[in-house]
């Protein structure tokens, strides 16, 4: 950039060269925030293992016990603690981001909608486990 | 990036993955914890799994999650390496990961509807 | 209180940025009188006033409804007329410039990129056929009908989101929490009929879509606009009308 030409208009346009500090390629462990975003991103990775080992074991059927393998219990496991993770997360969020307008005058309040969300979920949980056995 | 107007363009298919990514996020929240919990305690052994799925309920909750929460973890895992720094390959990363999810998901039909 | 003669002492460590002699940034520390009652401004001001006058930085209404006086305080995206020294005894401050976007000088930064994209998703009531006249009478619009946008209004554009949002860290063309928040504000507000307006801008690849819900634009803002929630409504917003779009003809709408 060339000299700053003083009085000249053009608003607030800097005149001197700016500083653009690069974003590092570990931002994300610079902050706890971040850190617990990147981990809730990452339950997908166990989460969608865990899946894929299902959709075999299915395909497999009859077959060999795929899940009860010491790999299908290790994904299993991870898969566990990453949905719990996952369902926490994302009922908290979408009963805080979704509004539920019953009419002009009445919105479903964030407490009531937390707990269905929860209670759903319990409920969704209790039948496919009364399926299973 | 200085008054940068940038080129603006439509969305492509950005709708369409979020509402998947969206849709696959709350199968997930309902459905993977208890499967994954059904998996430790040998309720998918493959005779208890046969029977869960030879009837309407099994096949459709099968069919649930085996399908929109393979779009959800493409979506996220498409966007964590894209964070991650692998912004030029977003093309190549969403070919990978939506196509991924479309195969797994079309598997998944073609076999629960075969039991 | 420096009461009875105990005069305490914190340490500030202020980034100094001096183009017309430097390439990059360098700290200053400057050993700044601790009183219980001052911000991180007072600091400021003190060592403009007493030791280094120029130090370059802005802020107008020191009471946090003028969104001037943004920085980075020790890495945390902040305003510095609502951060108190008492919470960083015994120190240091660090102080920077906001994250995201080119410093100037010092602890100023350049927001042409805001000020564009502000301007892009048309922030002010839009009205299909214009205004109305005044004969007409007023837009009514009752304390309810306030409700479903007033929070979204509180914005006072200080940009600690873009500051705390790692998407626009990583790439620039976002429209960001801010201005999006801003366009849901009058999408929401019952006098306004823009929405396909401002579609165009929200709905485009630099809009909303590039949202990941990191959530920390919410979680820094200094007036709870909640500018995340505000985002991802826009996305079921958008969804829909791009679902819409291929189903009814694209008449009328803009």
């Amino acid at each position: 950039m060339s000299a700053p030409a003083i009085g000249a208009g053009s608003g607030s346009r800097a005149r001197t060269k700016t500083y653009r500090k690069p974003v590092p390629a570990n931002w994300w462990l610079q902050r706890w925030p971040y850190l617990r975003f990147m981990l809730r991103e990452a339950t997908s990775i166990p989460i969608a293992a865990f899946l894929v080992l299902l959709l075999l074991q299915v395909a497999r059927l009859p077959g060999a016990g795929l899940l009860r393998s010491p790999l299908g219990i290790a994904v299993s496991v991870l898969a566990l603690v990453a949905g719990i993770f996952h369902s926490i997360t994302w009922h908290i969020l979408s009963a805080q981001i979704f509004v539920f307008r019953l009419s002009e005058d009445y919105e479903v309040p964030r407490p009531v909608l937390m707990a269905v969300n929860f209670g759903a979920w319990l409920v969704v949980s209790a039948i496919v486990w009364g399926l299973a056995w | 990036m200085v008054g940068s107007k940038g080129e603006m363009r439509g969305p492509g298919l950005e709708p369409l993955f979020w509402g998947l990514f969206s849709a696959g996020g709350v199968v997930a929240s309902f459905l993977v914890p208890v499967f994954a919990a059904l998996a430790l305690a040998g309720g998918l052994e493959p005779g208890r799994l046969r029977a869960f799925a030879a009837g309407w309920p099994g096949k459709l909750l099968l069919l649930a999650l085996l399908t929109l929460p393979f779009f959800h973890c493409a979506h996220r895992v498409k966007h964590v390496l894209m964070d991650l720094g692998l912004h030029g390959a977003h093309a190549v990363l969403g070919i990978v990961c939506y196509g991924g999810a479309t195969v797994a998901s079309i598997a998944a039909v073609v076999v629960i509807l075969r039991i | 209180m420096a009461l009875g003669g105990e005069l305490r002492k914190i340490t500030m460590r202020v980034s100094r940025y001096r183009p017309e002699r430097e390439e990059g940034p360098t700290f200053q520390e400057y050993e700044v009188p601790f009183r219980d009652d001052w911000v991180v401004l007072d600091g400021l001001n003190w060592i403009k006033d007493n030791v280094d006058g120029g130090v370059t930085f802005r802020w107008s209404c020191r009471m946090g409804v003028c969104g001037s006086c943004g920085m980075t305080v020790n890495g945390v995206p902040r305003l510095t007329c609502a951060t108190f020294l008492r919470d960083y005894m015994p120190g240091p401050v660090v102080v920077e410039p906001m994250a995201n976007f080119p410093v100037i000088r010092d602890l100023v930064v350049d927001v042409d990129d805001f000020m564009e994209k502000l301007k892009r998703v048309q922030p002010w009531i839009v009205r299909k056929e214009g205004e109305k006249p005044v004969s007409e009478g007023e837009y009514r619009q009752s304390p309810k009908q306030l409700e479903h946008f007033k929070q979204f209004s509180a914005c006072i554009n200080c940009l600690l989101c873009y500051a705390a949002c790692p998407v626009y860290g990583l790439d620039p063309e976002f429209i960001g929490p801010a201005a999006i928040a801003l366009a849901h504000r009058y999408n929401m507000d019952s006098r306004d009929e823009g929405r396909a307006a401002r579609l165009k801008t929200i709905g485009s690849n630099a809009g909303v879509w590039k949202c990941t819900f990191v959530g920390e634009c919410s979680e820094v803002c200094p007036k709870h606009v909640d500018p995340a929630a505000a985002i991802q409504r826009s996305k079921v917003a958008a969804v829909n009308d791009w679902a819409l779009s291929f189903i009814l003809p694209r008449g009328g709408e803009t």
